[in-house]
């Protein structure tokens, strides 16, 4: 199960937080400063792996790189963790389809679209989609509703 | 009158003016507010800008502004999304829900699911909306509907909207029932009882084409699979659906909608093997039939990318879980072996962490990858590094210890100081278990300490004194030798080393003599000089310097002037311990001379009798238990004698020392009575220096000087009362009667048969009643009644644990009762009276707690007994004990 998904800039800054589950998750700044931290430090280490021990030592974060931001992703030690180092992509394959030049930029103007698409892809915590085109499809479709 | 009615207007006219100056006529966009936030300087400059935004959104949302509530909303979410918080837009979230606009609603759902917290009526309200929503005929309103409960739903949601969702999972649309799934997997882990309800909808979801279907289905199925063992049995017969879905996955060829890689949705494949995995667990014909599947995924999948290796790691774990053929578990323990020769860091830090998990099923598949392991030791990555030491801890057995022992010592040498503490005191817990003989247990304690330096903790310390001191004359010989040369080639920084070295040249100094070409007594006393001078050595370190000292000076007599001299100078020291030391040897040199000689005497081999009161109070249980028996034992051997020493251990001191004290006086008082008069006090045998066992030396050499250093108190307790009334019956002051008998009896010199005399008599002296804290009833139930009474002691407290079976007609056998209790408190149980309880009849066990810290009293109990044959098991938390226990 994932807790939440933080992407970060490489200064450490928070550019978009999901919580799937509001009761489990860190719910302040220093909280989200000290998770971004950690996953930092830990890349910055001598050929790391992308995996970091959370405060909660029943979770695990994984990070990853794309470019200059840096998506970490809370879920159980017990998880497929090289699927939720997979998902991460696949999260951000999705979003660079539907924004056509995904960029830092992008993702700090846009919070409530990274949102929608994220929740058709995880809800409470699970995975429920796995094709990003599935997903879009529909995203795209509730953006023409305007009413 | 006119001119008040002008007044007044004019009044109103000039409060609309202010009104309209403060009110901002618009409220900001979210993209001007993203960019005020991130042009902050600081975070104290952030803060106050969402201070003043929020203050902002409250006003608007007080005027009940539903014109700009949308982008209020959305300025909210991304102030909450940076951690602020946001709650009080929760009602705001409901309007917009509540609106007829769909864009309204979109980001009122998203409101709803990312700020909703426990409150009740936020709840309720939001319950209304979702049911008229997952009526609505738009199935994108249903999805937004569904969306957020499987994301909030609490217990009463659930329970008020089941009904709706189990109709919207027969839904013909496959984005409606994808959806209605999740929320039924949520519906369920909030109210378990509603399993039953969505049963019969499950049967169509695994002959599902569409993937997000599929994986929804399959999660549903493996949370109902892991929530009532009878479900499992009913989805049993669903395995060939399972095998046939990822049959399909594996030999499907390329489509572009799930492609990952060139792996077909390894995310559907992944849910997939996990299922099969709780399905054919334990069930050999289910396993029988995924052996196939397993094997050709394991051998199919390619292992150069990620997604690959998320599907092998997840077929290993299902292979090993599995009653799996003995070919498929090869394999499966060999692509493990591959993924720790892998360069990529995730795909080892996995490997490593799944052999942890398997090692307790499959030892010897794990050992095959042992020199893999032992690489990855040295692996540059600090996390690759710990696991693979836990790992080749869990791999150590007495075939291998020898290889394994050197492994792990280079590896502590050049270990992180994190790593020391945990590491050494592991290899000692290893060797203890797997030494092939004592010179190599010798040995590799020795290269312990060496390797650790100064983080090796104090138990590993006094592992190693015990181990030499019960260790035969060769090996002690031996010990001397290797221990002489470190101490006179040690650099003095490192302590523990020291510690061991001085205790053991000074307890067996005789055989300095015979090391090397024998060692001058100038070289010696040279050699302790420059510990106890040196400002590098820690206080304890003295401790066991100035003790060893004496020792060597009764051992080697020409050291005697130069030890006195040294020991005289400590009288002066400034730390208080050291001084006191100082003093009280001083006065063995002058005044009480004649008893120095008996007074040094060697320790006699002290049984092991370890008691290890364990840091950790998930293992207290065992620990509790393994020091039972030689407690027991102890008690047994004192029947004849009357003679029990309950020993109380003030805060700094090490409880080790204390049960061998026990050990040492109940050896000597029952068997060998001859030897206690050589060896006057035995209780001073103690493997560490404990202070407090010097105290009592010191208050016996001091004798009538009366300053007792009065730390340790000890009591002997009649041992028939123990067993039959409690410890109340007849117990005398054990310390007292030491120090009177050594102060008025010192002319005979034999303080030891005063102890054992004090010990047979046995004076009686009452113990404070345990009425002071009353009587705590800790558990009643299922016949048995269990009833605690208490006695404190400083910090020492004693509970006596009466239980009593309270049935008419049940017998009760293997009665056992286990209890854990705060880290920062000591727990010791000893050994019940009895295991079985006839009808109506009662036991009773001695708990014995040390609390140095005054910390809270709580307790965890297990009890596990058998009634009637039938095995009972409960457990318990006791945090009611009464304060005045603690707080003195």
């Amino acid at each position: 199960m994932l807790y939440f998904l933080v992407i970060a800039s490489k200064e450490s800054a928070v550019l978009f937080t999901h919580r799937f589950n509001p009761q489990l998750c860190p719910c302040h700044p220093a909280g989200l400063a000290s998770v971004i931290e950690k996953c930092m430090v830990d890349s910055r280490t001598e050929k790391p792996e992308n995996f970091v021990e959370d405060t909660n030592e029943s979770r695990t974060l994984v990070y990853r790189w794309f470019g200059a931001c840096m998506l970490i992703a809370s879920a159980d030690s017990d998880d497929n963790l090289l699927q939720v180092y997979e998902f991460l992509n696949l999260y951000l394959s999705a979003l660079s389809q539907y924004f056509p030049n995904l960029s830092r930029h992008t993702i700090i103007q846009n919070p409530a679209k990274l949102h929608i698409v994220l929740e058709e892809m995880v809800i409470g915590g699970v995975i429920v989609e796995t094709s990003p085109a599935h997903a879009l499809s529909i995203v795209r479709l509730l953006d023409d509703i305007n009413v | 009158m006119s001119s008040i009615k002008q007044v007044i207007n004019e009044a109103v006219e000039k409060g609309k003016e202010v009104y309209d100056k403060v009110r901002q006529p618009n409220p900001i966009r979210l993209r001007d507010l993203i960019r005020q936030i991130r042009s902050a300087k600081t975070a104290a400059e952030e803060r106050s800008v969402v201070n003043k935004e929020c203050a902002a959104i409250r006003l608007t949302f007080r005027e009940e502004d539903s014109v700009w509530r949308c982008r209020n909303v959305a300025k909210l979410l991304y102030i909450h999304m940076l951690g602020y918080p946001a709650h009080f837009g929760q009602m705001e979230c409901l309007k917009l829900i509540a609106s007829p606009r769909f864009t309204d609603k979109r980001i009122g759902y998203l409101g709803a699911m990312l700020l909703l917290d426990e409150r009740q009526d936020v709840h309720l309200l939001i319950t209304n909306s979702l049911k008229n929503d997952l009526k609505s005929p738009t199935q994108f309103v249903q999805g937004l509907a569904l969306c957020t409960l499987a994301a909030i739903a609490s217990p009463e949601m659930a329970r008020d909207l089941a009904d709706e969702v189990e109709r919207l999972l027969k839904s013909s649309n496959a984005y409606i029932r994808k959806k209605a799934a999740i929320c039924a997997v949520r519906i369920m882990s909030k109210v378990p009882e509603l399993l039953e309800m969505f049963l019969p909808a499950t049967r169509n979801l695994l002959s599902e084409k569409n993937h997000g279907v599929l994986i929804t289905g399959i999660t549903l199925i493996t949370s109902m699979c892991v929530q009532s063992p009878d479900t499992l049995d009913h989805f049993k017969k669903t395995v060939g659906n399972l095998v046939r879905i990822l049959k399909n996955l594996v030999m499907a060829g390329y489509s572009p909608e799930h492609d990952v890689q060139g792996v077909s949705d390894p995310f559907l494949q992944v849910k997939v093997l996990k299922l099969l995995r709780i399905l054919g667990r334990g069930d050999g014909q289910a396993s029988e039939t995924m052996n196939d599947i397993l094997a050709q995924v394991a051998t199919n999948t390619e292992a150069t990318k990620n997604v690959g290796n998320a599907i092998l790691y997840e077929t290993v774990l299902s292979i090993m879980d599995i009653q799996s053929e003995t070919g498929l578990r090869v394999l499966a323990v060999n692509i493990l072996g591959r993924f720790l020769l892998n360069v990529d860091k995730n795909i080892k830090y996995v490997a490593l962490h799944t052999l942890l998990k398997v090692v307790h099923q499959d030892n010897q598949a794990v050992q095959r990858h042992r020199t893999t392991i032992l690489e990855c030791l040295k692996d540059a990555d600090i996390t690759i590094r710990r696991r693979a030491m836990e790992l080749c801890f869990a791999l150590i057995n007495p075939s291998n210890v020898r290889t394994m022992m050197k492994e792990l010592i280079s590896f502590l040498e050049t270990a992180e100081t994190e790593f020391k503490a945990v590491c050494s005191s592991k290899c000692v817990t290893a060797a203890e278990q797997f030494s092939p003989n004592t010179r190599w247990h010798i040995d590799t304690l020795l290269k312990v300490i060496i390797a650790a330096g100064n983080s090796v903790p104090d138990d590993v310390v006094a592992c190693t004194i015990q181990l030499i001191a019960e260790s035969g004359e060769a090996e002690q010989q031996y010990a001397v030798a290797e221990l002489w040369q470190r101490l006179s080639a040690a650099p003095l920084d490192t302590q523990p080393l020291l510690q061991v070295a001085t205790w053991v040249c000074g307890e067996f100094a005789n055989f300095l003599s015979l090391v090397g070409g024998g060692v001058s007594e100038g070289e010696v006393v040279a050699v302790y000089q420059r510990i106890l001078w040196s400002s590098q050595c820690s206080a304890v370190t003295k401790q066991y310097a100035i003790t060893s000292s004496m020792k060597l000076a009764s051992r080697m007599p020409g050291t005697n002037s130069l030890v006195a001299q040294m020991v005289s100078a400590y009288g002066s020291h400034l730390n208080v311990e050291l001084q006191q030391r100082g003093v009280e040897y001083t006065q063995l040199f002058t005044r009480y001379d004649s008893m120095r000689g008996p007074l040094l005497e060697r320790m006699p081999p002290f049984e092991r009798s370890r008691l290890r009161v364990s840091q950790d109070a998930a293992a207290a249980n065992a620990a509790a238990a393994a020091a039972a028996a030689p407690l027991a034992n102890g008690l047994h051997n004192n029947n004849n004698n009357d003679a029990v020493a309950a020993v109380q251990a003030p805060s700094q001191s090490d409880s080790n020392a204390l049960l061998d004290l026990l050990g040492g006086l109940d050896d000597s008082a029952n068997d060998v009575p001859v030897q206690v008069k050589s060896a006057p006090l035995p209780p001073a045998g103690t493997g560490s220096l404990n202070s407090d066992i010097l105290d009592l030396l010191g208050g016996l050499g001091g004798g009538g000087g009366g300053d007792s250093g009065g730390t340790l108190i000890s009591r002997t307790v009649n041992n028939g009362g123990i067993l039959d009334t409690g410890l109340g019956s007849a117990s005398n002051n054990l310390l007292d009667d030491l120090l009177n008998n050594s102060s008025s009896n010192l002319n005979n010199s034999t303080l030891a048969n005063n102890t054992i005399n004090s010990t047979n008599s046995l004076p009686v002296s009452t113990l404070p009643s345990s009425d002071e804290y009353g009587s705590l009833t800790i558990y009643e139930r299922n016949n048995l009644r269990l009833v605690m009474t208490f006695q404190r002691q400083d910090s020492l407290t004693t509970i006596t644990l009466t239980a009593t079976n309270s049935s008419t007609s049940c017998n009760i056998t293997d009665f056992l009762f286990q209890a854990a209790v705060p880290k920062s408190l000591q727990l010791q149980l000893l050994t019940p009276s009895s295991t079985s309880l006839a009808p109506a009849a009662s036991l009773t066990q001695f708990i014995r707690v040390n609390n140095p810290n005054k910390a809270v009293l709580r307790m965890k109990l297990r009890l596990s007994w058998f009634a009637d044959g039938v095995k009972i098991e409960d457990q318990n938390e006791v945090n009611n004990f009464p304060p005045a226990l603690w707080q003195y």
